[in-house]
This record gives C-alpha cells, sequence and structure tokens, in this order.
C-alpha cells in the first residue's frame, strides 16, 4: 500500500483531552468535535511521534490478538478517515 | 463549535469535569469602559503561573480555553502564553478590544489555530463606541482588528453590551457583522463592579427599551421552542469555570464566590473537593430553587451569577432576570393572541 511508506502525525492544529478515559479532538477550522475510544486510543497515544502505518499495525498486533492482514486494512482506513478530518497529517521531515 | 455533549454520553455530563474554564490572564486594560465591573486594574499572573494554572487545568480534563481580561493582548507575552497553551492541547478562544490586534498578531493568531475571538464593540460610530471606551481612537482600531482577524480566516464575534448610551446603535452593528461575515452578540447585561458597587447599573436600558431590543430579538429566533428557559442553575460550577487573575477558582466569570485559589491548592483537588462547590452541586441536584413558584419560571433564563451579584442568593430571582422574563411572557402571550386572531 503506497501510504505505508509515509510517515503520520497528529495536527498540530487541533486541541485534545482526554475526557473520562476517552480523547475528545477539536479541530478548529472545522469546528467539529471528534470522539477517539477503544483502540484508536493505542494509535492516538502513539501517533504523538510521526509512525509510518506499518509500525502502528506492529504495535497494534502486539497490544491486540488480531490478524495482521486485518490490523493493515483496518489501520490504513482509519488514518485515511483521520487524515481527512484533519485530526492527522503526513508527516514532512 | 460542535456541541461536545451531543458528542459523548449523557453520563460524562454528570461527572463535573471542568472541560470549559475562562482564564482572566490580567486585569490591566488600556480602556475604561464606562460600564465595566473590573476595578482591579494592577492584577496580573507571570508566565510561569499561567503554565502551572495550565499544567493543572490538563490534569484536571479542561479542554476549551477563553482568555480574557482585562486586556490580554496589554501583555508583551500575550502571543507566547496563546502558543504555549495551544501546544499544551487547549481550544482557544480570545475575549479582546482588538486594539492591539494588527495584520501581524492577526497572521500569529491563524498560524496558533485560535478557535474564535470574541471582539468588544460598542458602536458603528467612533462618537458612541470612543466615548464608551473613553479612548479616543479605540473605534478605528477595533474596527482593523476584526478586519485583519476576518481577512486571516479567523472567526470572529463581535461582542456588544448594549446600553443607554448606545442603544440607537444596535441595529447598525448587526448590519455592520453581516457586512462584515462575523456574527455578533448583542447582550443589555450589566453587571455590578466587582467590589460590590452598582454605580454602573445606572447605563442599563430602560425597561422600554430593553422590552423593544427583547421583541426584535425573540421576533428572529425560534421562540416557540422555550425548551432551554426555566430559571434553572446552568453549568457552572459542573463542568464549567473560571479562573482570575488572582489566582482564585469560580464556578463562573460572572460568579463572584470564590472556592479556591490555586496558588493554595491544585486546581483538580479545588474543583473535586470545595465544599462550597459541592454544596452548591449537591443544592442543585436536589433541584433548589427560590422560583419554582414564580409564574414567570417557564419564561425566564436567570442567571445565578447575577442573582447572587444583585441579591446575595445563588438560587432566588435577579432583578435583570425578573425583568427579561416578564418581557419574554408578555412577547409570547402577545403571539398567542395574534395566532388566535
Amino acid at each position: 500500500m503506497k501510504s505505508q511508506k509515509k510517515m503520520f502525525v497528529r495536527s498540530p492544529d487541533i486541541a485534545w483531552q482526554n475526557v473520562d478515559g476517552k480523547i475528545v479532538v477539536v479541530t478548529p477550522r472545522t469546528k467539529k468535535i471528534h470522539i477517539l475510544s477503544g483502540c484508536a486510543i493505542s494509535i492516538w497515544d502513539y501517533l504523538e511521534q510521526p509512525q509510518q502505518i506499518e509500525s502502528i499495525v506492529e504495535m497494534l498486533c502486539s497490544e491486540y490478538e488480531v490478524d495482521t492482514q486485518q490490523a493493515e486494512h483496518d489501520v490504513d482506513n482509519f488514518i485515511h478517515d483521520l487524515l481527512s478530518k484533519e485530526i492527522v497529517k503526513v508527516y514532512n521531515t | 463549535m460542535e456541541d461536545i455533549w451531543e458528542k459523548t454520553d449523557s453520563s460524562l455530563r454528570r461527572k463535573n469535569i471542568p472541560i470549559s474554564i475562562v482564564f482572566e490572564l490580567t486585569r490591566r486594560c488600556n480602556l475604561s469602559c464606562i460600564h465595566c465591573y473590573n476595578t482591579k486594574d494592577d492584577v496580573q499572573l507571570t508566565m510561569r503561573q499561567i503554565e502551572n494554572i495550565a499544567l493543572g487545568l490538563r490534569r484536571a480534563g479542561c479542554l476549551f480555553l477563553t482568555l480574557t481580561g482585562g486586556e490580554i493582548f496589554v501583555r508583551d507575552d500575550c502571543l507566547e502564553i496563546v502558543s504555549l497553551l495551544r501546544h499544551m492541547g487547549f481550544d482557544i478562544k480570545i475575549i479582546t478590544n482588538g486594539t492591539m490586534i494588527t495584520n501581524i498578531e492577526a497572521r500569529r493568531l491563524k498560524e496558533l489555530s485560535v478557535s474564535e475571538i470574541g471582539v468588544s464593540l460598542y458602536g458603528v460610530s467612533s462618537s458612541v463606541h470612543d466615548r464608551i471606551t473613553q479612548v479616543k481612537g479605540s473605534f478605528e482600531k477595533t474596527l482593523s482588528a476584526i478586519k485583519a482577524l476576518k481577512k486571516e480566516g479567523i472567526a470572529v464575534h463581535i461582542k456588544c453590551t448594549i446600553m443607554k448610551e448606545n442603544f440607537a446603535e444596535y441595529r447598525g452593528i448587526i448590519e455592520l457583522s453581516r457586512n462584515l461575515e462575523v456574527t455578533y452578540i448583542i447582550d443589555p447585561v450589566i453587571s455590578p463592579k466587582d467590589d460590590g458597587s452598582n454605580s454602573v447599573l445606572r447605563h442599563r436600558l430602560d425597561f422600554e427599551d430593553l422590552k423593544s431590543f427583547y421583541w426584535e430579538e425573540f421576533d428572529s429566533i425560534n421562540t416557540e421552542d422555550s425548551s432551554q428557559r426555566g430559571a434553572n442553575f446552568c453549568d457552572a460550577g459542573f463542568n464549567f469555570g473560571a479562573i482570575s487573575a488572582e489566582g482564585n477558582v469560580y464556578p463562573c466569570i460572572q460568579l463572584p464566590l470564590k472556592v479556591g485559589n490555586v496558588f493554595e491548592n491544585d486546581f483538580k483537588d479545588i474543583w473535586d473537593n470545595s465544599p462550597l462547590l459541592n454544596d452548591i452541586r449537591r443544592r442543585v441536584s436536589s433541584g433548589e430553587s427560590e422560583c419554582t413558584n414564580c409564574n414567570l419560571y417557564h419564561y425566564c433564563s436567570r442567571c445565578p451569577g447575577l442573582s447572587y451579584l444583585e441579591n446575595g442568593s445563588l438560587f432566588g430571582p435577579s432583578e435583570s432576570a425578573c425583568l427579561t422574563a416578564r418581557i419574554y411572557k408578555e412577547f409570547r402571550d402577545r403571539k398567542r393572541y395574534e395566532v388566535k386572531n
């Protein structure tokens, strides 16, 4: 997958907070509020530093009992969802 | 901005997480508005104090910070503070008079992704605005700031307190807002001064002007929906709070009932354990109110802060709320009469 070579990181434009075990993310430009829960929080924590999809999949597979191929598919979809919502961005070195 | 409570389950709202805090960075101001409540214009938090308070707010679960003063841009380190707070993860809104915001500040605020800026404007002419701020030239500067912020694509809303001195201009403010493509809040509420003095209340609108203003406002919104009305308690002290430039913690900036001080205790400790705050929550949860038998109850949107300031009771009536409820009832009665006939 093409996006596996890219690195992703939390967008510097967002505001966020852990509210009672859920991550509440605000995207100021769109004025939208997004809620992350479950294993999305593990990915969120991991995205504090730039990460490739491959490394996120590895992290998830070590934390959860999940099939690698399924995880790749799910993470790819999830990251692209976060990209479209302006919660993460492609990291440029 | 979307409503956080519509995005989360309702149980979260009852956990008293201070999700939204008004943070007064300074009492200093470069204007001298005739209706202002602020009497302590020499108090200001240091950068180190702000950072420590903000760390405490993060630990307590705060997400939305509204920065206010005084006038926060009188501080040379204002943008540095905004940058610090943004990097800590807060959503930042700012309340300002705009007189110290040029294209340079506007650009930086855009870079910092500040979510909204409320700018105080009291008229559509310098003669009216400058008479209220008591500083010549302030109108031009404030207007320039609104334009500069708008040009950067920042969400701006004009905040206008209407009083006797600018009543004739409020329709002009609405028109100006529309022309500038910004939102507006026009509010006739004037609070007593923070030293308890009622001297500024002489600027409040007379009944007929207040009625005329509200009827026009009620007419422009969906007045059938009165679900938000009822002389209830608001989110103050539950999910909403304030910290003053002295480090005092309040349930709301409008409700100066000190529940602790962040230089004596950690904010989360104050918020979770203040006997006064817990007493308020208990009394609110038990439905305490001095207004339940009032025939205006369902027409009222009482502010507990104003009630406290005006008559010393959190759960009782306030002169301004009763007046507004009376006007709203008259309006609703008239509308019902018009429908019938």
